[in-house]
């Protein structure tokens, strides 16, 4: 296990504990201050902590246990067993993860669920997952485009191969397969054609153009991906390639 | 490790593009203008260079032209142009030149952080 997670379990751990002990007291003593303000403050570390090691699931669930002391220490509600139930409810999930954290040296994969229930019971809403590849990781993939339909010159087997290398390195960053069908990331890629007279064919059902549009864009989508590997390939072995797939790439973008 | 080569003859902005790549799977490496990027990528390719246009010796788009003409994997590292220039034209040239994104001065931490992850290939 890496230092960073190392550390980032230690300290989670002893907050968990810290947060576990303040909020049994608070059962006891509803009006503790010291007690109060020492669990929001484990919940507000543990919440940055999360967001640090880039465990969205954990963040969100301490944000909504952090929201709630908040409001506590406000004033606004009072403390109950219903609530200190919940916040503890939370600690004994983050523990779990902590577990298979250390077990597997990354954060859960399958813990937006079990966050989501509990955050919901603290009065949270579900957490909004964005839909797609964020912008900038588009951005950068229609760069790499934009770079490869360059006329060919004496750079352009290095132009090709790094444009190749960083379509690979966007798609291992966004946690995709290279062999991921792409027509998702392509899609946005491609510009609006341009309205045309109306022909016979535009009599027909807008659903059977639809299809074959997707057809279209999924064979085209495949055809890049193969292209993709193929540089890739290229650059380990045969930079003469690189003018005969750039030719193809011209054609498919086209 | 991912190696990090950042080109700028600005000490101010190499420290502030170290801080912000403050990260356990980043080493990053230093050059003050085209020509000792060059030196140091012969020695030990990077995996990203990040590169200034406007420096003494080489510039950065003479850089990147001479790299993407080299032979072999060197020509293919990814290369991030930052620069104050923010003109349409200054893209295209940066562009034509080979580099695979561009981002106008002054970068936000977090956003360099975020493409410099993306070019990479961290996760």
């Amino acid at each position: 296990m890496d230092e960073f997670l190392e550390q980032f379990l230690i300290e989670a751990r002893e907050l968990v504990e810290q947060a576990t002990e303040d909020l049994l007291a608070l059962e006891q003593s509803p009006n503790d201050r010291a007690r109060l303000d020492s669990a929001f403050r484990a919940f507000h570390t543990l919440k940055g902590a999360a967001g640090i090691v880039d465990f969205a699931a954990m963040a969100h669930l301490t944000h909504a246990a952090e929201d709630r002391l908040a409001e506590l220490r406000a004033g606004k509600r009072s403390v109950t067993r219903a609530l200190t139930d919940d916040c503890l409810a939370c600690l004994d999930q983050i523990t779990l993860w902590l577990a298979a954290m250390e077990e597997t040296g990354a954060a859960p994969e399958d813990a937006a669920a079990a966050a989501d229930a509990l955050a919901a019971k603290l009065g949270a809403a579900p957490e909004t997952k964005p839909a797609g590849p964020p912008a900038e990781a588009l951005a950068i993939l229609r760069e790499q485009f934009a770079l490869m339909e360059l006329p060919p010159d004496a750079a352009l087997p290095g132009r090709l191969g790094s444009a190749a290398r960083v379509i690979a390195n966007v798609l291992h960053h966004l946690g995709l397969s290279q062999d991921t069908d792409i027509a998702a990331l392509l899609a946005p890629l491609r510009p609006a054609p341009t309205p045309e007279p109306p022909r016979v064919e535009a009599h027909r059902p807008a659903r059977e153009q639809n299809a074959e549009r997707i057809d279209a864009i999924v064979k085209l989508a495949g055809e890049l991906n193969v292209l993709k590997n193929a540089l890739g390939h290229a650059i380990q072995t045969d930079a003469a390639q690189l003018p005969r797939l750039h030719a193809q790439l011209q054609r498919l973008v086209s | 490790m991912k190696r990090v080569l950042i080109v700028d003859d600005s000490s101010f902005v190499r420290l502030f593009y170290r801080d912000a790549l403050t990260h356990p799977e980043l080493v990053i490496e230093e050059a003050r203008n085209g020509v000792e990027a060059l030196e140091k990528m012969l020695g030990q390719p990077a995996d990203l260079l990040i590169v200034d246009i406007n420096m003494p010796k080489m510039d950065g788009l003479t850089l990147l032209r001479t790299l993407r003409r080299q032979a072999g994997a060197l020509a293919a590292i990814p290369a991030l142009v930052t620069s104050t220039e923010a003109a349409p034209g200054d893209l295209a040239a940066a562009r034509a030149a080979g580099a695979n994104y561009y981002l106008v001065k002054p970068v936000p931490p977090e956003t360099l952080r975020r493409a410099t992850e993306m070019l990479c290939g961290l996760k």
